[in-house]
């Protein structure tokens, strides 16, 4: 059976297999220079993406009422809150050494971008997750925001009074956000690979 | 619970001039600084030069 060229299925499959090569996403072989702590951190931040979701999902499917009151609640909570603290903790090193290195060399801005974004993303992320704790904290930190921005001037949008919104920002959309600009980071350093040194004299 | 730290109380402050910042904040901003540090500093195990 011949292949009709003119499907877009066709077109959309060898788009996407010149666009994104098996042996680029999937290497067995990288230069020397991409053994260093840096890039662990950078994994590091992926898998503590990982457990992060995973906590998040038990935590939706269970609800405020079991953290507050269960054991398990309050150890799954705990899991939620610390792979965050670790999450923030390792994309800050990952992106303190991306910036020494000038990792937007060699035509890896997006990379760097998207690398940049994701953190902006992961702010406002954790912001409705700080929100939707459901606790005086939660309370306390909604009252404080509220009058932050209102004198921006973008209240009407985004009350955080309102848990409602808050809990389908965080639990819904959000997450979808950064999973997206995270794998779009991924991708593009698999594509464009790693940065090289400075003083290696090439920017390739 | 024996616990190293007390967590049932207010939160201790540190302020420079305008400047305030809880205790717990700045430990982890100094815990980043160093993490970052070793990063760059400690040598990753079996780094050879060329590939």
């Amino acid at each position: 059976m011949s292949v009709p060229t003119k499907s877009w299925t066709v077109r959309v499959r060898k788009a996407t297999v010149e666009q994104f090569k098996p042996e680029d996403l999937l290497p067995d072989r990288q230069p020397g220079y991409v053994t260093s702590w840096i890039y662990v951190f950078g994994v590091a931040t992926l898998a503590a993406f990982v457990i992060l979701i995973a906590s998040g999902l038990y935590l939706t499917l269970e609800g405020p009422s079991w953290w507050h009151t269960s054991s398990v609640g309050h150890y799954v909570n705990s899991v939620h809150l610390w792979s965050v603290e670790l999450f923030f903790v390792f994309m800050v090193v990952h992106l303190w050494g991306k910036f020494w290195m000038a990792a937007w060399r060699g035509r890896r801005l997006a990379t760097w971008i998207t690398g940049a974004v994701s953190f902006l993303a992961s702010v406002i992320t954790a912001f409705t997750g700080y929100l939707i704790q459901t606790n005086f904290d939660s309370q306390w930190i909604a009252g404080q925001a509220k009058d932050g921005f209102n004198s921006m001037g973008i209240g009407a949008f985004f009350n955080t009074l309102n848990t409602g919104q808050a809990i389908l920002l965080h639990v819904a959309l959000l997450p979808l956000v950064l999973g997206v600009i995270i794998t779009w980071h991924v991708i593009l350093v698999r594509r464009h690979g790693v940065v090289p040194p400075i003083d290696e004299g090439s920017s390739k | 619970m024996n616990m190293a730290f007390n967590l049932n109380g207010p939160a201790h402050f540190i302020t420079f001039g305008p400047l305030s910042i809880s205790a717990g904040n700045l430990v982890v901003i100094f815990v980043i600084f160093g993490l970052f540090a070793a990063a760059v500093a400690f040598p990753f195990p079996n780094h050879h030069d060329s590939e």
